[in-house]
This record gives C-alpha cells, sequence and structure tokens, in this order.
C-alpha cells in the first residue's frame, strides 16, 4: 500500500514544483520538491523505499520537464539508496535532519545531473544551485513531516 | 533517539529497479533521436498535467479571492469591468487573425505567397513556467494541438508543443537550454549549422548561437537566419534571428560562432501562431 501512496506523494510534489508561485522565486529558482520526498522517503523508510522515490519521481520530473532521464534517475536513485543505507547513522526521525540531508543532496544531484546535461553558463549553475540548496532545505521540513504521517499510517512498524 | 533499523536489506527490487531505469533511459534516447516522446514521458506527462491544471485553478481562485478581500467590492467590480473588456478585445484579435489568415490563403491562391512558410492558427498563452531547464510557456489554442506542433509569431520562430492535453500544450522555447534548431543563413547556398540558447550572461537569456558552422562558412553581421528543415522537427524557412556577432576562435580557427538576436520576444509572447504537420 505504501507503494501507491509514495507515486502519489511524488506526483503532487513534481506538480507543485513545476507550478511554484512566481512571487515565491528566488531568482527563478524554487525548492527541488520532489528531491526533498525522495529525502524525506528514504529517511523514512530505507533504502529500497528510497529507491523506488527516486525511479518514479526522477521519470515524472523527467516527463514534465523535458529533461533527460538518465541524469535524474542516477541522482535521484542513488541518492535514495544512500540516504536510506546512513538512516541507521543519522536520527532519522529529526526533521532538522531531513533538512541538513537536503543541502547536500541538491547539489550533489545537480552535479549528477551536469554530466548529462551541460547547463548554459556555470555562474548561472553555481548560483541556481547556490539557492535551490538552501530552498529545498527549508522545504523539505514539511515534506518530511507529510512523508513521515504517511509512512507511519502504511507501516507503523517503521 | 536514534531510530532503530535493520540492516538487512532485500536488495532484488533495487536491481529491478536499476534495470527498469536503465530501459527506461535508453527508451527515452531512441525516443529524442526520431524527434519524439518517449512512453514513460507520456505517461508522466498524463499522470502530473491534471494535478498541476488544478494547482493552477486553486492558485487563481486563491488570488482572486485575496484580491477582493483586500480592495474591496469597488476593485473587483472594476475588474471584472476590465475582464469582460479584455475578452471582448481578445475576441477582436481572433477574429482578426482569422481574417489575417484568410487574407494569407487568398494572397497563395492568387500566388502571391512570398514565403512559401505557413503562418499557422493561432492561439493564447496562458502561463509561462521556469524550471533547471529554462523557461516555458502553456499556450491555448482554438483546436486540439499535438506535441511537434511548431510554435511561432509573425515575427519569428518560438519552439515547438512539447507535450499537449487537449486545446492546451506546453511549448520548449528556442532560449530553452539543450534546445537545437537546424538552420541556414538566408543567402543563395548559405552555410548550415545549428542554433541554440547562447549562454544567460550573452543577452540576459535572450540571446542565440548558430555554431556548427562549416570551416568555410561566410557568416556577416546582418545575415537572416532561417531554420532549414533538416532533422524534420522544423519546416525549412521558418525565421529565427538576425546574426549581431560572429566570433572566431582563436585557438581554433576552424571554430566559428554567430550570436543570432531571435525575432521573436520571448518576453512578450501573448498570442502566438501555431502550425500542425502538414501546415
Amino acid at each position: 500500500m505504501i507503494y501507491l501512496a509514495y507515486p502519489i506523494l511524488l506526483t503532487l510534489a513534481t506538480a507543485m514544483e513545476r507550478t511554484w508561485p512566481g512571487w515565491l522565486l528566488v531568482r527563478d529558482q524554487g525548492p527541488h520538491l520532489v528531491l526533498a520526498t525522495v529525502i524525506a522517503i528514504a529517511l523514512s523508510a530505507g533504502p529500497v523505499a528510497g529507491c523506488f522515490g527516486g525511479l518514479v519521481g526522477g521519470v515524472l520530473l523527467a516527463g514534465v520537464e523535458d529533461a533527460w532521464m538518465g541524469g535524474l534517475l542516477i541522482g535521484y536513485m542513488g541518492l535514495g539508496i544512500v540516504i536510506g543505507l546512513m538512516r541507521g547513522q543519522l536520527l532519522a526521525e529529526r526533521v532538522l535532519v531531513a533538512s541538513l540531508v537536503a543541502v547536500v543532496a541538491t547539489p550533489v544531484a545537480e552535479l549528477v545531473r551536469l554530466v548529462f546535461a551541460a547547463p548554459p553558463g556555470p555562474g548561472a549553475w553555481l548560483l541556481g544551485t547556490a539557492i535551490a540548496a538552501p530552498y529545498t532545505a527549508l522545504a523539505a521540513a514539511p515534506v518530511f513531516a507529510a512523508v513521515r504521517a504517511v509512512t507511519s499510517l502504511f507501516m507503523p512498524e517503521r | 533517539m536514534r531510530a532503530a533499523h535493520s540492516p538487512q536489506h532485500n536488495w532484488a527490487p533495487v536491481i529491478v529497479m536499476i534495470a527498469v531505469a536503465i530501459v527506461l533511459t535508453i527508451g527515452q534516447h531512441r525516443a529524442r533521436g526520431s524527434a519524439g516522446v518517449s512512453f514513460a514521458e507520456r505517461a508522466a506527462w498524463r499522470v502530473v498535467w491534471p494535478v498541476q491544471s488544478s494547482l493552477v485553478t486553486f492558485g487563481t481562485v486563491l488570488r482572486n479571492l485575496n484580491t477582493a478581500a483586500l480592495h474591496g467590492g469597488r476593485l473587483a467590480r472594476e475588474n471584472e469591468e476590465l475582464r469582460r473588456r479584455v475578452a471582448e478585445l481578445e475576441a477582436d484579435k481572433m477574429a482578426m487573425y482569422t481574417y489575417y489568415l484568410d487574407n494569407m490563403a487568398m494572397r497563395k491562391k492568387l500566388g502571391w505567397d512570398a514565403t512559401g512558410v505557413p503562418m499557422g492558427t493561432p492561439a493564447r498563452v496562458i502561463n509561462w513556467s521556469s524550471g533547471p531547464q529554462g523557461r516555458r510557456i502553456t499556450i491555448e489554442a482554438s483546436s486540439p494541438l499535438e506535441p511537434g506542433n511548431i510554435v511561432r509569431t509573425e515575427a519569428g520562430l518560438v519552439g515547438r508543443v512539447y507535450s499537449a492535453e487537449g486545446n492546451r500544450g506546453t511549448v520548449v522555447m528556442l532560449i530553452t537550454a539543450d534546445h537545437a534548431v537546424a538552420a541556414r543563413i538566408l543567402r543563395e547556398n548559405g552555410d548550415h549549422g545549428i542554433v541554440y540558447a547562447a549562454p544567460p550572461e550573452q543577452g540576459n537569456g535572450q540571446m542565440l548561437v548558430l555554431s556548427k558552422l562549416p570551416q568555410s562558412a561566410d557568416v556577416r553581421v546582418g545575415d537572416r537566419v532561417v531554420s532549414s528543415g533538416q532533422g524534420g522537427v522544423y519546416p525549412d524557412g521558418l525565421p529565427i534571428g538576425v546574426v549581431e556577432r560572429v566570433e572566431r576562435s582563436e585557438v581554433n580557427v576552424a571554430s566559428i560562432v554567430a550570436y543570432v538576436k531571435p525575432f521573436a520576444d520571448f518576453d512578450h509572447l501573448d498570442y502566438v501562431r501555431v502550425i500542425r504537420r502538414g501546415g
């Protein structure tokens, strides 16, 4: 059941990421809500669920963004697995941890995408990533709370 | 409080998911190779689009409510009057486009068609969005749109419909990163190259670059650039822009890059024209 709930959350996150209000954009940058959701899934349910979240999130985002799927899938699935594996070492129940992980994961995901599709300019890429990382960390807090609530609902033993 | 988690994981599903990811990525590359959209991307779009539309509608309702609450009834009435006036003007504008197209059809029948490039049917720009790959627009036409439909203004090429749902479609524009158009210099035996978005620091995200030109290319400032029709995505002869600057690499003399100012004003797109397959 949880593997039906996660795609619904990821669909919602993708739609919100794509329709982020213009007045909330900082220099054309919004939070990476799909990445925040993948991180929250990995922290809440482990590496397998994190990998699943990365797969679904990557496909959805590539579909609506006209982006290369390879970079998104490697970045998101890889982060889902790694964060899921590390959650034993992290205080995985803390919202703050999700935000801190998001600060690190955002540039990592962007770096992986860089390998597949070079950005128009390094300056713009750096600035965009520098804005997106803290913005994603900020958004990771409510996203983590939502994912955690859904996970507890369907997998109370976690 | 440290979470207690079992270190044992079943890796079989992960291996299956990695295999699925590889298949999906190969599928996308193959689809892009034939200027199409893969099944996975189409499915993703069909799933996300309704949610995205609902969110936009919800946001509009919230914005209207906020306006009504903050500025009171007088402003709301004034707003309503303005909306009605705008709708009337839009209807007039659509009618004028129809007259224009009739005129074009008649000119063609009389043999006055100068370019042979279809002007297309009118569509309205209803939404702007922004992401890591650049800005997109959503357009609404009077008849169903299809992925691959060409979008232009009277002045020049804007891009192509990337995904469509009914009469609405998302347009990937020339100024979007990773988007490329086969182009040629509009001169007798004009050189062929590829046009794509220039780095943002060149022309504030509004400049294009013409590259992949032959070593002996003759490109001059003021040359007009049009689509070449190669690759099969865009028809031949669609106006793209005018060459503003030509750079020859000091390191590699064979490398010629021309900076092209697009004819279309990407910052002020209210109405566009859609060219469907077959004109």
